[in-house]
């Protein structure tokens, strides 16, 4: 696993939020392993904002209610118009019905039906007023929408933040509250990626996702349903693209993928690469090997452009492919709904409804496809950061007692440690040093030198035995204020001048077998400049 | 910013037909998609209200033809779209990797190893996935502006300045819409780094904070940092939660505002009735198209970014590079000499070394020893020109090493580093690492001198076992010792050793230093150790203290002749030794 390296396979970008279709693959394909514990422990996490949540449900409801009834409403005023347009074609003084009826004496049978299906007022044109009245309406309604959708936005964002601000703040204790044994047997980069990549990417979830998701499936049901209302027929047709839409995008979808995939693994042995090159860049230079370390990226470079050019492209026709359906149903909606018109059937205002409904319709769609990838992809994340949430902590300390460090005796008395079951290390160990003592411990590699201070530090856990500092065992403030010196080389006493206190990153670990020791981070064990122990 | 505007113009330039291409056909596309309302006013005008049924069907016939049409100009506009940000990306890593190769230490240094690496990689994804939206979406936005307004104007001059009037101002809602959110953007980019940074430290240093109370100072530490970021990042959103609806709102208020004065021109009877649904479609799509540009305006600062960062790795000019007219050594026996050397780094209070004058011939060992920061990598770094120094010369084989080319240089080195880096691979690809013609006889010749046979052989694929990717599924003295195979298979005229037998024991360490000695007997060997027994016997010691030499010659002179030197054997060795 750490082959790879911080740069090699991990995407930078999370997510291309909402756009429609085709900016997929983003991010290399996540699974959660147990959507609804996690789904559960995020709503969990969610409780605290439930107020605002259900305030905001209120009014994505409201907000996508007034967006949908628009267009009616405006469809109404266009009604105006086109009865005004007819009324003044026809004599005065008329019913409708008797226009209808002269007309169909005529012989202009298209025409009656045309006019029976609408409001005309015989010989009237276009009745300003009621056209005034009507769009006034229309405007509230829409200034109304926008409000509440703005109110939506505001609160939603305040909900993501404060619930990702907490869930950071938990993170950061549960650092502080996990043994060493952790950090040790956990890789570094995966441990960092879960606190701050995935974070974020929880971060674009709730900000992002949530709401839009939820105004997308309101707004699909609220347009569905009054498109229903207005003309079922028309909106069976709106509807078929649903199912075409989903076919195509799953099966341009399934071989993207696999482009995709070819194009993480790719870009896994580039980056692998690159890694190599500017790290050994000195080797590099002194052994000639500039010249092939280009034309081996190159190579390489070529290879990932291929792959990735191919599932660019794929990816990328969904779009198009969406927009051919979007303009089909436009099509078929202003033809078929021109038909019912002069036909009688449907007023136009509500033909012009219709077509901005179906727009209103697509785009959710859309939009949601999108938005129900980057979820996943939150998920996957909230459940990398749960998994680390429910890691065992330290033991905490029996009792909290702060002493002062006195003249710093140490003893151990028959301790038992290993890192590993089935791998004793440290067995019936005695050791008494009195203060102001200086102990040297040597031994070859591997005899547990290291773990000695591991124990002293209670950076470990003693298996068995006493540890005694200061005739105090086992106090853990005692333990922590020891100061502590790294090893030289060969684990002489320092030559004078080197006792400063270093970060020993890489632990004292027995050697497992080559292919099974715990997975440590390199760039840890590159920058340690005293350990001699294998990495 | 500026970055994005150098980059992208500097490495699309070979692919402006395609970009010109994708351009045209996404206008083309625009301009048909606004002709779709155009065909449907038609049907309205001429079809219903005339009760032409059959026209209806035809000019319906034509819409559908019409749509087939944008969606196979669609496709190809991807292909070229894809193909343009794709070879941008492969050319931009391609290009900041050959410029890395050129550079010297002191760029590497400047920069970060880790940093070189991000670059090279995220950072040309993230422009170059900027790049592919632009050509897709980005493009389309100001093209269905424009588009649009010269189709309505054309369509009905009257009613066309509400479009007049409307686009402009959404334009520039974008507009304030951007210039707010892309810094504070920028800026949030940057508390996040900074809590990543918060948390870097407390896993990788986590021993050190625990060791030293200091928990509860990080934990303090990172709520600031905290707070911060959710500060600001309730700030940006907040902006932009405004952006959306108001767009929406302009757009919906547009067609109230197109329905009221269209049907005002129909009454008069100086628009036909149709018109008003092509205006409204207008609306609609230019609308959306806006919508999604504004989108896709979040990732301008990360990308921004991103293009800076490697701008400024493009921008660099090496400083250490092959002189104009090099001059070939005449003798590669592996001379070097070092006339008043002086260095110290740019920036650096006091010199590292300080006239250093000594010479170093084939055939002997000579041995560096000093304290830790007395200057011994430092002067190793300045024969492979790894360093340039600042007052005097370094001379290989009698040339300075400046008049020289790298490779010439570089040829007569090998070069085994204090700290061990293999490559993946195999063993056998490690070290054929300086020499590829090497033969597998050679290969074991130097395994056996470097004192790794053993284990090497005992590997069930042995020469041709797997390597790790820095070689950390090997021990320190195993790596090691495997550095030391790699700089004998190529056999160079110099050997430098820098610190490198710290990794194994006493025994092993002995026993590599004789057959190294028996192997290598015309070459020149540089041994620079803390260990004073590792370099008891070598021909000539040199010591340093403070980037001064204090001392120079053998173990026996110096014994009697260098305080400084005496006293390392006595801290080391004992009283018996310093006697």
């Amino acid at each position: 696993m750490m082959n790879r390296g911080p740069g090699a396979g991990r995407p930078p970008a999370r997510g291309f939020g909402g756009g429609p279709g085709g900016i997929g693959g983003m991010l290399p394909p996540q699974k959660t392993k147990n959507v609804r514990r996690t789904v559960g422990l995020l709503l969990a996490r969610l409780r605290p904002e439930r107020g605002w949540i259900t305030i905001s449900a209120v009014l994505a409801v409201g907000s996508v209610a007034f967006t949908v009834i628009g267009p009616k409403i405006v469809g109404n005023a266009t009604n105006v118009i086109f009865d005004g347009i007819i009324g003044k074609l026809l004599p005065a003084g008329v019913t409708k019905a008797q226009a209808v009826a002269g007309l169909r004496a005529r012989g202009q049978n298209q025409i009656a039906d045309l006019v029976s299906g609408s409001n005309v007022l015989p010989g009237h044109g276009i009745d300003f007023t009621k056209l005034g009245d009507i769009l006034a309406l229309a405007a509230l309604v829409y200034v109304l929408s926008a409000l509440l959708g703005w109110m939506l936005a505001y609160i939603m964002a305040g909900v993501a933040q404060r619930t990702v601000f907490r869930m950071r703040r938990d993170v950061d204790a549960k650092l502080a509250r996990l043994p060493l044994k952790y950090f040790d047997s956990h890789p570094h980069g995966d441990l960092l990626s879960r606190v701050t990549n995935d974070i974020d990417n929880i971060t674009t979830t709730l900000q992002q996702s949530m709401s839009q998701i939820l105004t997308s499936v309101l707004t699909i049901i609220g347009v569905l349903g009054i498109m229903l209302w207005i003309s079922w027929l028309l909106a069976l047709v709106a509807l078929v693209t649903v199912p075409l839409s989903i076919v195509v995008t799953l099966l341009v979808a399934r071989q993207s993928q696999k482009q995709f995939a070819a194009q993480w693994a790719r870009t896994g042995d580039l980056n692998g690469h690159v890694e190599q090159m500017h790290t050994g860049h000195a080797l590099v230079q002194v052994f000639g090997r500039r010249q092939q370390a280009i034309d081996e990226f190159g190579r390489q470079n070529q290879s990932l452009y291929e792959a990735s050019f191919r599932a660019q492209f794929l990816s990328g026709i969904i779009q198009p492919a969406m927009m051919f359906l979007g303009n089909l149903n436009y099509v078929v909606i202003a033809a078929v709904g021109g038909y019912r018109v002069v036909t009688g059937a449907m007023t136009l205002g509500d033909v012009q409804a219709f077509i901005q409904y179906s727009r209103q319709f697509t785009m959710p769609i859309m939009q949601l496809a999108g938005q129900l990838n980057l979820l996943q992809s939150g998920l996957a994340s909230a459940e990398r950061v749960f998994e680390f949430l429910a890691a065992d902590e330290e033991a905490p300390d029996r009792a909290a007692t702060s002493v002062q460090p006195k003249d710093g005796s140490v003893t151990l008395e028959h301790v038992f440690f290993q890192y590993e079951p089935e791998k004793p290390l440290i067995t019936d160990f005695d050791l008494e040093v009195k203060p102001g003592q200086m102990i040297a411990i040597v031994g070859p590699t591997g005899a547990g030198k290291t773990t000695i201070v591991n124990l002293l530090m209670r950076f470990y856990e003693i298996d068995a035995g006493r540890l005694c500092l200061d005739e105090i065992c086992d106090a853990k403030t005692c333990a922590m204020s020891s100061g502590w010196s790294c090893r030289t080389r060969g684990s002489s006493p320092a030559p004078s001048g080197i006792t400063s206190p270093m970060a020993r990153r890489a632990p004292a670990m027995p050697r497992s077998s080559k292919r099974h020791r715990r997975p440590m981070s390199t760039s840890s064990c590159a920058r340690c400049p005293m350990d001699t122990r294998r990495c | 910013m500026r970055g994005l505007f150098r980059l992208l113009p500097t490495f699309l330039s070979p692919y402006q037909p395609q970009v010109l291409l994708v351009v045209t056909l996404l206008l083309i596309q625009s301009i048909a998609n606004l002709y779709l309302p155009n065909l449907n006013a038609d049907i309205i005008n001429n079809g219903v209200v005339k009760g032409d049924i059959g026209y209806i069907w035809r000019i319906g016939g034509l819409m559908l033809a019409l749509a087939a049409g944008v969606v196979v100009l669609a496709v190809v506009a991807v292909y070229f779209a894809s193909r343009t940000s794709m070879s941008f990306g492969r050319d931009v890593r391609g290009a900041v990797f050959a410029r890395v190769q050129q550079f010297s230490a002191q760029e590497m240094n400047r920069f970060g190893t880790a940093s070189l690496i991000t670059r090279n990689t995220n950072d040309v994804q993230q422009v170059q996935m900027f790049l592919q939206t632009a050509l897709t979406m980005l493009v389309t936005a100001p093209i269905m502006g424009v588009g649009g307004v010269i189709l309505a104007v054309q369509e009905d001059a009257t009613l066309s300045w509400i479009l007049v009037v409307i686009v402009p101002l959404v334009a520039a809602v974008i507009g304030t819409l951007m210039f707010f959110a892309v810094p504070l953007f920028q800026v949030m980019q940057v508390k996040i780094d900074k809590i990543n940074q918060v948390l870097r430290e407390q896993i990788t240093g986590v021993r050190v904070i625990r060791a030293f109370n200091r928990t509860p100072d990080e934990r303090e530490r990172f709520e600031v940092a905290n707070l911060d970021l959710t500060t600001t990042g309730l700030r940006v959103n907040r902006i932009f939660a405004a952006g959306l609806p108001v767009l929406l709102l302009i757009m919906n208020l547009s067609s109230v505002a197109i329905v009221w004065f269209g049907g005002h021109l129909i009454g008069s009877g100086s628009m036909p009735v149709g018109n008003l649904f092509a205006f409204l479609s207008y609306i609609m799509q230019i609308f959306w198209a806006m919508m999604l540009a504004v989108m896709m305006v979040i990732f301008v600062p990360r990308a921004a970014a991103s293009a800076s960062r490697l701008e400024q790795v493009l921008a660099t000019q090496p400083s250490i590079g092959d002189p104009a007219e090099p001059i070939e050594p005449i003798t590669t026996s592996g001379t070097i000499d070092f006339q008043a050397v002086s260095f110290g780094y740019p920036g650096g209070e006091k010199p590292v070394l300080c006239d250093l004058s000594f010479d170093v011939r084939p055939g002997l060992t000579t041995a560096i020893i000093g304290g830790t920061g007395s200057g011994k990598t430092t002067l190793l770094n300045l024969i492979p020109r790894f360093f340039d120094a600042t007052h005097g010369a370094v001379l290989l084989n009698g040339v300075d090493v400046r008049r020289q080319r790298l490779e010439t240089v570089w040829a007569s080195i090998g070069l085994v580093p204090q700290q061990a880096y293999l490559f993946r691979g195999t063993i056998a690809d490690n070290l054929r690492f300086g020499s590829a013609e090497a033969s597998e006889a050679d290969l074991w010749h130097a395994l056996d001198i470097a004192q790794a046979r053993d284990f090497v052989a005992a590997l069930p694929e042995q020469l041709n076992a797997p390597v790790d990717q820095g070689g950390t599924n090997f021990s320190g003295g195993q790596k090691q010792r495997l550095a030391i195979a790699r700089a004998l298979v190529k056999r160079p005229a110099i050997y430098l050793f820098d610190d490198c037998f710290s990794a194994l024991d006493a025994g092993t360490d002995a026993r590599l230093r004789a057959a190294l000695k028996r192997e290598a007997t015309g070459a020149t060997m540089v041994i620079v150790a803390q260990r004073v027994s590792t370099i008891l016997h070598a021909d000539r010691i040199i010591v340093l203290d403070e980037g001064r030499v204090v001392g120079m010659g053998t173990h026996d002179q110096l014994l009697k002749s260098s305080d400084a030197y005496r006293e390392i054997v006595l801290s080391q060795l004992g009283e018996e030794a310093a006697a």
